[in-house]
Order: C-alpha cells, then sequence, then structure tokens
C-alpha cells in the first residue's frame, strides 16, 4: 500500500518534471522562454568550478602523460629544439621582410588596417557527445566579448560566440548543424555557402553560389565578410571533395576546417572591430 | 509557530543539498568528459548520477535531480531548454517504477540499467534535438553513439555503482522516505 502510493507519488513528480521539460522546450524553441538571464548566473556561478575541474584534470593528465612517454617526450624535445633553431633562422628573415614592407607601404601611401582586437581564451566545457557543436570559453562580457563575436583557432575560424555572460561565453562551433557562414574561394574568388554538419569526421559541407566549375580540391576557402559576423580573409578551411548539385549547374561538396575543431583548447576572440553586426 | 516553521528546514537543506550536486555534476561532465580520450567520451555522468540517486536517495529525489541536473547542463551550454532534462527524467523515473522487479545485488542488473538507460537516454535526446530542428535526422549517427554509449555506462555502472551501492547499503545509510 505504502509502495503503490511513492509509485503513485513518483508518477505525478515524474509527469510534472516531464510536462514542465516540454513546455520549456516548446517555449524556448518559439522564443516565450528566454534562456538567458538564468543561463548567464548560471555560467558566471559555475564556470570557476569548470575551470578547476579542467585544470586539475590536465594537471593529472600531464604528469601522466609524462611518466608514460617519456622516451616519446625526450624525442619531440630534440625536434622541438632543431625547430626553434629553424624558426629563428626565418623570424630574422621575417623581420627584415616586415621592416621591407612597411618601407614600401609608406613609399606606396597605404595606411596599416586597422586590425581588430583579440582575447585569448581557454575551452572550459564541450557538448558531450559532440551532435551539436558547442563549447564555452572562460572569457564573458567582462573581457569585452560580445554575442556574435568571431572565434579563431591558431590555424582559422573556430565558431561564433552564442551567449555571453560574466566571465564565460557559450560559442557555436562551425560545425555544428546549425552554423552557417559566408566564404570565399581564394583563387577564384567565387562566393560559397559553408554549413555544419553531425559527420564524425567533422567536414563541413559547401554550396558554391555561382555556375561554373569555380572549385578545385585543395582550394583554401576564407570568409568573405559579407555575413556580418566573421571579418573577411579568415581561413576557413580546404576544399576536401567537390561534386555537381542536383541539377548540374553548382559545385558542391565538403571542406576541411583548418582549426582542428575535434580537440580545440585555445582560442582567440575577436573583440572589436571585426563584429560588424 | 516557530517549530512549524522549522519543519521545513530538512526540505530546505535537502533542496539545496540536491541543487549542490546537481551542479557538480553537471560541471564534471561538461568541463572533464569532452577531454578524455575517445574511448571514454560516450561517458555519460548525468545519466550515472541521475541512476545512482534513484537507487540510493529514493526514485522521487532521483527523478527531481535528473531533471535539475539536465536543465544545468542545458543552460551551461547554451542548449535548447529541457533537450536533456526529458531524457533524463524518463530514464529516471522507469528505474523508479520499475526499482523493485530487480535484484541489486547482480552485476547483470547494473549493467543492463546502465547499458539500457544510456540507450533510451540517448535515443530521447538525439529525436529532442532532432525534431526540434537541431540536428539533421541521421540513424546511423544515432546507431553508432548510443551504442558505444551503452558499452562504456554499462561498464562504468557495474564498475562504480554496485561496490558503491553495496558500501551503502552495508552501512545502512538509506534514507527512511526513499523506496532505495
Amino acid at each position: 500500500m505504502g509502495a503503490g502510493r511513492s509509485k503513485f507519488g513518483l508518477i505525478q513528480v515524474a509527469v510534472l518534471l516531464l510536462v514542465l521539460s516540454v513546455l520549456m522546450l516548446v517555449g524556448f524553441l518559439r522564443g516565450f522562454v528566454a534562456a538567458e538571464p538564468a543561463g548567464q548566473v548560471v555560467r558566471t556561478v559555475l564556470s570557476p568550478v569548470q575551470k578547476l575541474f579542467g585544470g586539475i584534470y590536465s594537471a593529472v593528465d600531464s604528469r601522466l602523460e609524462v611518466y608514460r612517454d617519456h622516451e616519446r617526450v625526450l624525442a619531440e624535445n630534440e625536434a622541438l629544439r632543431q625547430e626553434v633553431q629553424s624558426l629563428r633562422a626565418s623570424l630574422v628573415k621575417n623581420e627584415e621582410l616586415a621592416a621591407e614592407n612597411a618601407r614600401l607601404r609608406e613609399l606606396l601611401g597605404y595606411s596599416e588596417e586597422a586590425p581588430y582586437e583579440l582575447a585569448a581564451a581557454r575551452v572550459i566545457a564541450r557538448d558531450r557527445q559532440r551532435w551539436r557543436d558547442c563549447i564555452v570559453i572562460d572569457k564573458g562580457t567582462a573581457d569585452g566579448v560580445e554575442k556574435n563575436a568571431a572565434v579563431l583557432g591558431p590555424h582559422g575560424i573556430v565558431g561564433r560566440v552564442t551567449s555571453a555572460s560574466l566571465r564565460s561565453s557559450a560559442v557555436m562551433l562551425i560545425s555544428d548543424p546549425q552554423s552557417a557562414l559566408s566564404g570565399r574561394v581564394q583563387e577564384s574568388r567565387a562566393l560559397v555557402s559553408v554549413e555544419g554538419s553531425s559527420r564524425p569526421d567533422g567536414l563541413l559541407k559547401f554550396e558554391c553560389l555561382e555556375s561554373g566549375d569555380k572549385v578545385k580540391v585543395g582550394d583554401l576557402v576564407i570568409t568573405s565578410g559579407l555575413g556580418g559576423v566573421f571579418p573577411p580573409g579568415l581561413v576557413v578551411g580546404r576544399v576536401h571533395s567537390v561534386e555537381k548539385d542536383f541539377y548540374g549547374i553548382s559545385d558542391t561538396g565538403l571542406l576541411t576546417p583548418a582549426s582542428n575543431l575535434m580537440s580545440v583548447e585555445s582560442v582567440l576572440v575577436v573583440i572589436n572591430g571585426g563584429n560588424t553586426q | 509557530m516557530q517549530r512549524e516553521h522549522l519543519v521545513w528546514l530538512p526540505q530546505i537543506a535537502k533542496a539545496i543539498l540536491l541543487l549542490l550536486c546537481a551542479s557538480i555534476v553537471a560541471a564534471l561532465d561538461t568541463a572533464v568528459v569532452f577531454r578524455l580520450p575517445s574511448v571514454f567520451a560516450s561517458v555519460n555522468v548525468p545519466l550515472i548520477a541521475a541512476l545512482a540517486a534513484t537507487l540510493f536517495m529514493g526514485s522521487t529525489n532521483g527523478v527531481v535531480l535528473a531533471f535539475v541536473l539536465g536543465v544545468l547542463c542545458d543552460v551551461m551550454l547554451a542548449n535548447a531548454l529541457g533537450a536533456r532534462s526529458i531524457p533524463l527524467v524518463v530514464f529516471a523515473a522507469v528505474v523508479g517504477l520499475m526499482e523493485a522487479r530487480f535484484s541489486r545485488e547482480h552485476p547483470l542488473t547494473w549493467a543492463v540499467l546502465g547499458a539500457l538507460g544510456s540507450v533510451i537516454h540517448d535515443i530521447l535526446y538525439f529525436c529532442v534535438l532532432a525534431f526540434s530542428g537541431y540536428l539533421p535526422l541521421i540513424w546511423a549517427d544515432l546507431i553508432r553513439i548510443a551504442g558505444f554509449g551503452a558499452l562504456i555506462n554499462g561498464v562504468l555502472s557495474v564498475v562504480c555503482l554496485m561496490p558503491l551501492y553495496l558500501w551503502w547499503r552495508s552501512g545502512d545509510h538509506r534514507p527512511a522516505t526513499g523506496l532505495g
């Protein structure tokens, strides 16, 4: 009898919470329920805890890594030492080239393009199953991060800020199925639309917006700046495969993102100037 | 009059404890699991926590924890509100309703609970995201992710939860109100 009553109570609570969840979901999708004010508070309160857990994991993992791969670390150390030597040599060469470039610009009367300001951020959280590609970074409105700010990796664009709270921000990666951006093939200058996909290999989908053979395998795709979110000229990725669309008019295919989106750990956020929206 | 107020104190303390537990589990799930090697990336910490709460602290507490956990995970990752709490609440409620029918001393029970729970959770979560327009409905993705998740979470359930439960039972930590 007691157990039966408890089960009845359980069903009542479960149905109530389930209905509440469905209402929240429907409200959220239709725009009646705004998750932002509460979400910002929760993310602000819990981001130090996330940073702490991430820090503990990284510290433990790096210790274990040293013990596991002692030999590999030694070999890598040697290789890195050689790389540093060669980079030092090329740095000197680059400095000379930069100085020459500046002199030539001055001669031609070009003014330096105003560069956008960047803030370095670390990834503190990510969606577990990667069905949705969303990360949380440790920089927020207190650091100048705004909604829709472009987020860059070491080799190209990573995503855009979808929600910024005081000390952390949620970033939708360009591989998320909801993500879309306007790009340009560097060689042919053809405009392409780049979309995320839920492919396990992390490749992006693209569709050329111009007819004809404008895209080749290996072509570099950069941002066009037309979408209003990403500044122009940032590397999106390289064309992995090309095929004709259903009507045989324009090119579609897959793109390998320039940044490794599967294991992104540190990013740069464009905190002013880059966002034209 | 004062005593009437004091009656609510344990309930408030329990609610705060539940929120604290949910916050820690959600932070752990979002901040650590994605850093694990890809073999362990299917570990579903909120699911395991909801299972533990349902069987250790009573089914109603488990369902409430599952709901709070789901909402926190959604909010922390700027996901659609409710997308994660629906599968977790359904899972905790199913376990709560069926708990009298299985033996908790048998490892197979824990393996089946972890694996089946993971499959139910993944199917519901995937469907919620797909029908909300967040994802294209690609069944091959679902089968791959849900199959791997079932294996990992089934093993985790036997290796971690069962010993914890046996220790919990031997110390008689069970709450008087709970079914567990």
